[in-house]
């Protein structure tokens, strides 16, 4: 996918190759991240660059991307979503009860899954989204409130235990398989943000997606029906948590009622950090890709060189203001 | 000393990269939470451990009690290829496949507090006797009560953590001996403070012939020391729990709790950095280790036989 949106600007300024870079924060954001990750492999190449290492970052990445693809739409639009990591947790419990009452171990199972974990996840939201775009609620409070609900419901679901019974067929052929060294997690989300991209960059809907988070009167003026379309970005939001709730099954083995309570948390600062801005209207999703890896590349790296883990926390916060300053001042210089 | 521990620590990014020592071996310390003293302890016998037996110790600790939190640090740990990995797993399933896969790597593994579904991949087993926790829980709470009669219940953190599950039913058994309590259940509350509180305080209100409660771990511990304080009604009911944070401590001497049965997460890190050490110089690994425990009351509390098993350190 390559870049669309802000060609018109860019075209005039290209000779000064300096200002072409502050065009563009996702570039920017792709340098910050090149940066942190040549450190660590400066300070312990061995361990940064060894198999297992690449392969956490990239499944840890990939699993919080899908996630933030959806969450790149919403803010685009001028939205937020809270309830992304809830939606999960609520898919992953639903599907599971799906493929045990399945009972065999099969492609069959696998895929009445799958759908179960996305069907689920698109109730969620087209809920959020019909509150939001037709009852005229902020999309704060909304998503806030429906993360009690799922996540409520899927504590009623499980009896408030984590489930087992994933299919063995699933765990080793998704959560732990790759395919000529690749984690097959890591081709999933590949292929997914690259549609996902191309839609957003090239299609028509994408662009109502920009025009509806810039002016969301002018876009009503110009024929796009906006309810409708909100409608779809959340339910597309609420997808993405569905896809990355079923792969996170076949990850763990098991579902993790306990461990998304700030996923929505990580995946809006994500976003933020690959140059979308939290009013709507502007934002691109391979920016949001390096905004994803930054965090996660900064987590691996700090363990490798042995930093304690408060100061990690520290470390980790650290970054992320300088990446926003840095922004920041760059927008101020245009 | 804490001048000197700082400034390591910020320059622990240049020094780490190039203070790779040839011979001596390394083992990594995976905690699964924090923010508790239990973790805290297990890391200062460990780091005990390591400095008498002269290895190198990498410490590292999940930010939340979950697999979600724990894998990636697990993953991260092992590209430092350390000869061996001292975890106390977040969920017995979930940590199998990442714990298989550091096996393979070659590096030795010894579980401490709770265990996993395939024990065949670890070296050694350091834990509690968590059956035995929570009859000592019940028996406490019974000879505090002594022969008043009346309803009994407990308070607990998450269904699903195997350590809890066991003193659950460790509890449950023993109370069915003292025909003057009447049990009427558990209540989940989450690892999570307020919410204890409030379960504790509603049980309360349905049942104000309430004698006795019992919570098997810190944080619903705490919460029901905060609904006691609340409801004022110390006086008359007993509370026991497990664990000896600072707070359940502080607790203990104000008289909103009235025993504390004490783990020996001290010696859960010792003794898993002495296996582990053990396992990767090929010398007899001793396994399963019971760990003990210490009924902690505010008539024993100030005795050093107590005190020196209290949860404390800042070793993470």
């Amino acid at each position: 996918m390559t870049c669309e949106t802000d060609a018109g600007q860019t075209s005039g300024s290209r000779r000064w190759s300096g200002q072409w870079l502050l065009d563009r924060p996702e570039l920017m954001i792709f340098t910050s991240l090149a940066i942190i990750a040549a450190v660590f492999s400066f300070l312990n190449p061995s361990a940064f660059l060894s198999g297992i290492n690449l392969r956490n970052m990239a499944v840890e990445g990939s699993t919080a991307l899908i996630v933030c693809v959806g969450m790149t739409y919403v803010i685009i639009t001028a939205g937020i979503d809270l309830s992304v990591g809830a939606v999960l947790v609520f898919s992953s419990v639903c599907s599971v009860l799906a493929m045990r009452a399945v009972g065999t171990d099969g492609s069959w199972a696998a895929a009445v899954g799958l759908l179960v974990s996305l069907g689920t996840a698109a109730i969620w939201g087209l809920i959020n989204g019909m509150l939001i775009a037709y009852a005229k609620l902020n999309s704060l409070i909304v998503t806030l409130a429906t993360i009690g609900i799922a996540l409520g419901g899927a504590r009623l679901l499980s009896g408030g235990v984590d489930l087992i019974g994933v299919p063995e067929s699933i765990i080793n052929g998704i959560g732990i398989g790759r395919v000529l060294g690749v984690p097959v997690i890591v081709m999933i989300a590949g292929v997914f943000t690259v549609v996902a991209g191309v839609v957003m960059h090239r299609t028509r809907f994408g662009l109502y997606t920009y025009a509806i988070g810039s002016n969301e009167q002018a876009a009503r003026r110009a024929g796009i029906n906006v309810e409708r379309h909100l409608v779809t970005v959340y339910v597309i939001a609420a997808v993405c948590a569905g896809l990355a709730g079923y792969l996170s099954l076949t990850r763990f083995a098991s579902t993790t009622i306990a461990g998304h309570g700030t996923d929505n948390l990580k995946a809006i600062t994500a976003v933020v950090l690959g140059g979308t801005s939290l009013f709507g209207g502007t934002g691109t999703l391979y920016g949001t890709v390096a905004g994803v890896f930054i965090p996660v590349v900064l987590a691996a790296g700090l363990v490798i060189v042995g930093l304690p883990s408060f100061w990690q926390e520290v470390a980790v916060g650290i970054v992320l203001l300088l990446a926003v300053l840095v922004d920041q001042l760059r927008r101020r210089s245009k | 000393m804490n001048l000197h521990r700082h400034l390591l620590m910020l320059c622990a990014i240049s020094l780490v990269g190039v203070g790779r020592a040839g011979a001596q071996q390394t083992i990594a310390l995976v905690l699964a939470q924090r923010n508790s003293g239990f973790h805290q302890a297990i890391a200062c016998g460990a780091r005990a451990a390591a400095r008498e037996l002269g290895v190198r110790i990498n410490v590292q600790a999940a930010p939340v009690y979950s697999a979600v939190d724990q894998i990636p640090l697990l993953n991260s740990v092992m590209a430092t290829a350390p000869d061996a990995i001292v975890i106390d797993p977040a969920h017995a399933t979930s940590l199998l496949a990442p714990l298989r896969e550091a096996a393979r790597a070659g590096a030795k593994i010894v579980a401490v507090d709770t265990s996993i579904n395939d024990p065949s991949i670890l070296s050694a087993v350091i834990a509690t006797d968590n059956v035995a926790v929570g009859r000592e829980a019940a028996e406490a709470l019974a000879s505090l009560i002594g022969n008043r009669s009346g309803k009994v219940a407990m308070i607990n953190s998450i269904p699903g953590i195997s350590t809890v599950d066991a003193r659950i039913r460790g509890f449950e058994k023993a109370i069915e001996d003292y025909p003057n309590l009447t049990y009427i259940g558990n209540q989940f509350a989450g690892e999570n403070v307020p919410a204890a509180q409030s379960v504790f305080v509603s049980l309360m209100s349905a049942n104000p012939d309430l004698v006795g409660v019992a919570a098997l771990s810190n944080n619903p511990a705490m919460g029901v020391a905060a609904g006691i304080r609340a409801t004022g009604v110390a006086e008359r009911v007993v509370a026991v729990a497990v664990d000896a944070d600072e707070v359940e401590i502080a607790a203990l001497r104000g008289g909103f709790l009235d025993a504390l049965i004490i783990q020996r997460p001290y010696e859960m890190g010792y003794e898993g950095v002495t296996q582990a050490v053990a396992a990767v110089r090929g010398e007899p690994v001793e396994t399963p280790i019971r760990t003990e425990t210490v009924t902690a009351t505010r008539e024993n509390i100030d005795q050093p036989s107590v005190q020196m098993y209290l949860y404390r350190g800042n070793c993470i």
